[in-house]
């Protein structure tokens, strides 16, 4: 029961969750130091994975928020911390399931795309990270990158996978990327292109990897990294 | 300032101090409502929302449970998934 509520700690921080589960596992928090912490570490890592994806409103947005500010009032601090419940909504739940995926594919800023295949493509994709994300081991890692910027991290071992994604960092000319690598005892191992920063990717096969390195390539990427990484990131055990 | 301490005076009714605010976390809210529910109109509205929100919330941002940044971003995910969870129940509804 216990084990069964730990598990779910990856699926709560990203909200995918229905009511019912959540309430469960929100009362199990409340008593529970490690998974308040890994919820804390995750939903950290999900706004800063989001935030990656910010975009400039309009400029009307503002005139109108100012507006409501001007007539709303703040509320008062709360005596109880038990958050209010919308109504609960079993019967969308299938629905609401699928609106998840589509929640956490877009909270992870992936490109929307139009085209059909290009939009297979980016849910296969967004599956995968997903995957990740809500692993039972998902942990979170960040570090800050030598130009400016940060990378951040969510691995699941038993996957054998992480999701990285930069933000902040200076962009490239078209002759360059950012490379990924896996690196740990044995030899440097590519582990893919970052060509859009803000975009997450995926690393997979982490085997004994203990770290991730992030390198600046010509175009196209090397067999191995020809500059000192701009960043590098300890890969939680 | 930081993001926390700016949500303490926002709590207080300082709309000096939430304008800043929107400044921070304005850009992160909406690109995160548009990835979400992917029309620039829709996003604006569950935009404007969240951060009317935050004036109107401020005072239930708990700093013991995570970083201000993540509190707005946990907000903007809910009203994104109500506006996408609502547009699919009509559509279910449709004969």
């Amino acid at each position: 029961m216990k084990q069964e509520l730990h598990a779910l700690v990856g699926a709560y921080a990203v909200d995918a969750l229905d009511d019912i589960e959540r309430r469960r596992f929100e009362n199990h928090l409340a008593e529970c130091e490690s998974c308040a912490r890994e919820t804390r570490g995750l939903r950290e890592a999900a706004a800063h994975l989001g935030s990656a994806a910010a975009l400039p409103p309009p400029p009307r947005l503002r005139d109108k928020v100012m507006a409501d500010v001007a007539r709303v009032r703040p509320l008062p601090p709360r005596r109880s911390d038990v958050r209010g419940r919308r109504g609960p909504t079993p019967w969308l739940f299938t629905l609401a399931a699928a609106a998840c995926l589509m929640v956490v594919a877009g909270f992870l800023g992936v490109l929307t795309v139009r085209a059909q295949d290009r939009a297979e493509r980016a849910e296969a994709a967004n599956r995968q990270i997903i995957d990740v994300l809500a692993a039972p081991d998902a942990r979170p890692a960040s570090g800050r990158a030598s130009t400016g910027g940060t990378g951040t991290v969510v691995v699941s071992r038993a996957k054998g996978k992480a999701v990285v994604v930069l933000a902040g960092v200076p962009r490239l000319p078209g002759s360059q990327t950012y490379e990924l690598w896996l690196l740990g005892p044995s030899k440097p191992r590519p582990a893919g292109l970052l060509r859009e920063p803000g975009t997450p990717v995926i690393a997979t096969g982490l085997g004994d990897a203990t770290q991730v390195g992030v390198t600046v390539e010509p175009a196209g990427g090397s067999p191995r990294p020809t500059s000192v990484p701009v960043l590098t990131v300890a890969l939680p055990a | 300032m930081e993001l926390g301490t700016l949500l303490d005076r926002v709590a207080r009714g300082d709309q000096d101090a939430f304008e800043q605010v929107y400044r921070h976390v304005a850009g992160p809210v909406y690109g995160l409502a548009l990835r979400v529910v992917r029309d620039p109109a829709q996003a604006e509205e569950v935009a404007q929302e969240v951060l009317v929100d935050v004036w109107r919330t401020a005072a239930r941002y708990d700093e013991t449970r995570g970083s201000a940044l993540a509190w707005v971003m946990t907000l903007a995910h809910r009203r994104a998934v109500d506006r996408v969870r609502s547009a699919q129940a009509q559509r279910v509804h449709l004969p």
